[in-house]
């Protein structure tokens, strides 16, 4: 129990995946400058994976699965650009998302912990909800169908140069916030209370911390990781909200961590290993060499590769099972 | 109480009436649906509607005219097949939400039987029927072996295949099932005339009793039978199970199959038995969400195969009231958020013991 908790997962099967993944786009087209655009497209796509499996890793430390990450994904994204626009500001913007992904940790969390609820049946109700919440109100904000495009190109995001493409500043902050992760989980007493009132509910409970009130901490800072992925989805990544903003990576993002035995350092490589995928199904749509091959309806399949890697990661290597040993076990405090 | 606790004779004499098993349970599902009304009611008043009118005009349009019902029936027939699968699966222990791809590649195998197959008439029904399901269960086996080997949890591997589903069947939409016929249109063959169910009023077809056969049958498979009791002893105690010589893998893969049979059979009922279209279009937008709107009506009708059937017309008269409400100005897609806070209070177990201990208590201390 406590190695599976602590993500002593196997450290090879990461390196090997990245291995797999390099010789695939080095066989593909051995030329750097497509391989910096593969990579930098790759970080760009991490970012979201990244930042929902980080905040997810504390969610579930703490004791809690939320799977409605893809749910706070979408709702986050919509009040991202929403008050982005209000205020003309991409900071707020930022808020916005943040502020809605804690929100619905909050909602989540109290849900888990002071009603004894069924995390699994939570989280798919978020998600459930968090869909037609956002195309009723983006029906009710812009009278738009289903989709909203952020016209302003001032509230996007920053970016770094990097050759003839450009990183997003959320890939170092993605890195910021995984190490400030780590050093909250093994440094202060917040972190090892969490982990605590996870590995052991009762004994925290009799040592005198408030179990619940430490996972509502937890799903709340999950909810801010999956907040902030949404907003980046928005305002940096897309540009856009609809209802089909997050394209399943809220769930990436769980398989993710399940893979990487919840260590946040080898999540944020499976991310990244994702996102790579992604990125090689984005580039191929549009590589004039594989023009043929897309025309044939081959962009179909392009599009199903980071689903189709993520399952063959799932397959190929044996993983550490972190999810199905804590899924639905509810702690109940004696009152 | 949970649902399977045994009590002996005194205890049960002790219980007061909310905790009757059967009482419990319907005051369950009638405080989550009581619920879900309650928030969106606030959600139409912010609106500026008076939402007492909002349900008498959704009532009238869904239930009170000969229309409004059909409708609600054509809708309800793939409702109850995909509530059937998810139910199947939970019975089994197993939150398969793989019910949405399930479906879509059970549409695909139904066209492609239907369109690219010639037969006579109940032949080709027969033969629709059995490609939809082989495609289904084909479909989800690797998912229950991916579980059963790998302990890979089925929420994740779902979701993924369901993606792979969706992405796969637009390919074949615009590669090998395409209508050549139909122009720049990027719609699949249509079923063959041999192999539709017969309209029975407006888009109403005799699929609707298909979809009320399998869930009997499911219930018969589930109750009555040696291996569905099995599956349902995993479900419910999995290491008592395992000690007592079920093979607990295999019924995994059994309820994925079965639960996978019966999703395909809702992708059928979509194609086959859903004019005027007779096929699915490239964006699949018929396809989409029935799966998930099914684990809803699963919920409502507590994955028992019976009472899916009135959890499935109870959620079919919600969505076909649609378009009444857009008639008088209100978001069609209230209604999804209405099923979608009507199963997050489901995620409170006890919700309903909890109220009435609390209103017992407080009717107490008044005395």
């Amino acid at each position: 129990m406590n190695s599976v908790l602590t993500g002593e997962g196997p450290a090879t099967l990461v390196v090997y995946f990245a291995i797999l993944a390099v010789t695939l786009m080095a066989s593909v087209l051995f030329e750097w400058s497509t391989l910096t655009i593969l990579l930098v497209l790759g970080l760009n796509s991490m970012v979201p994976i990244a930042l929902a499996a980080t905040g997810e890793i504390i969610n579930e430390k703490s004791g809690l699965v939320n799977i409605g990450l893809e749910g706070i994904i979408i709702l986050s994204a919509f009040f991202a650009i929403f008050a982005a626009e209000m205020s003309g500001s991409y900071a707020f913007g930022l808020l916005g998302g943040a502020l809605t992904g804690l929100f619905l940790g909050v909602f989540f969390g109290v849900i888990s912990t002071h009603f004894h609820g069924i995390q699994i049946i939570a989280g798919f109700g978020l998600n459930f909800t968090a869909i037609a919440i956002v195309v009723l109100l983006l029906t009710y904000v812009w009278q738009t169908p289903g989709y909203h495009v952020l016209m302003d190109n001032d509230l996007r995001g920053p970016r770094i140069n990097v050759g003839s493409s450009s990183i997003s500043w959320f890939v170092p902050l993605t890195f910021v916030i995984g190490v400030a992760a780590i050093v909250m989980l093994n440094n202060t007493r917040l972190g090892m209370r969490l982990r605590a009132s996870g590995l052991e509910p009762f004994v925290t409970d009799v040592s005198g911390c408030d179990v619940y009130r430490l996972r509502i901490w937890g799903a709340a800072m999950g909810g801010i990781g999956a907040g902030l992925a949404g907003a980046y989805l928005s305002l940096d990544f897309l540009g856009s909200v609809t209802r089909d903003v997050s394209q399943g990576r809220g769930f990436i993002a769980l398989a993710a961590l399940v893979f990487a035995g919840l260590g946040i350092p080898r999540a944020i490589m499976v991310s990244f290993l994702f996102g790579l995928t992604e990125a090689f199904g984005l580039w191929m749509q549009n590589a004039p060499f594989a023009k043929d091959f897309t025309q044939a309806g081959g962009n179909f399949f392009l599009l199903m590769l980071p689903y189709l890697s993520v399952l063959f990661a799932l397959a190929l290597f044996p993983n550490t099972n972190v999810l199905s040993r804590l899924i639905g076990v509810s702690y109940q405090r004696a009152s | 109480m949970p649902e399977h606790t045994v009590l002996d004779e005194r205890e049960k004499a002790r219980l007061t009436w909310w905790e009757n098993r059967y009482v419990s349970e319907l005051g369950q599902v009638l405080l989550c649906a009581a619920v879900g009304f309650f928030v969106v009611g606030i959600i139409v008043i912010l609106d500026g509607h008076n939402p007492f009118h909002v349900l008498t005009v959704a009532f009238r349009g869904a239930v009170l005219n000969w229309i409004g019902i059909v409708q609600s029936l054509a809708v309800m027939s793939s409702l109850l097949l995909a509530a059937l699968a998810f139910a199947i699966s939970m019975r089994c222990g197993l939150f398969n939400i793989g019910g949405e791809g399930t479906l879509i590649i059970g549409a695909a195998t139904a066209v492609a039987a239907g369109g690219l197959i010639s037969a006579p008439p109940m032949i080709h029904h027969m033969i629709v029927i059995g490609a939809a399901m082989a495609g289904g269960i084909l479909w989800s086996i690797p998912v229950a072996l991916l579980k059963v080997s790998r302990n890979v949890h089925e929420v994740v591997s779902t979701i993924m295949a369901n993606f792979v589903a969706l992405y796969f069947v637009q390919y074949l939409v615009v590669g090998p099932l395409r209508d050549t016929q139909a122009g720049s249109l990027h719609i699949a063959v249509k079923v063959a005339e041999t192999a539709r169910f017969s309209v029975i009023s407006i888009s109403l077809t005799s699929v609707i009793y298909v979809a009320v056969l399998t869930a009997v049958l499911v219930y018969f498979i589930l109750w009555h039978t040696k291996q569905g009791m099995h599956m349902r002893a995993t479900g419910f105690a999995t290491v008592a199970a395992r000690f007592s010589g079920v093979s607990v893998s295999r019924m995994m893969v059994y309820s994925f199959a079965l639960s996978g049979a019966v999703a395909a059979l809702a992708g059928m009922a979509l194609t086959a038995g859903l004019p005027p279209q007779w096929t699915i279009g490239e964006r699949l937008a018929e396809l989409r969400g029935i799966g998930f709107l099914g684990i809803a009506v699963a919920m409502l009708g507590r994955n028992h195969p019976i009472a899916c059937i009135a959890a499935a017309f109870f959620i079919a008269t919600i969505k076909s009231s649609k378009v009444s409400l857009q008639m008088i100005g209100v978001s069609p897609e209230i209604t999804n958020l209405l099923i979608g806070i009507i199963v997050i209070a489901f995620a409170v177990p006890e919700i309903f013991q909890f109220t009435m201990r609390k209103l017992d208590n407080y009717r107490r201390t008044r005395a």
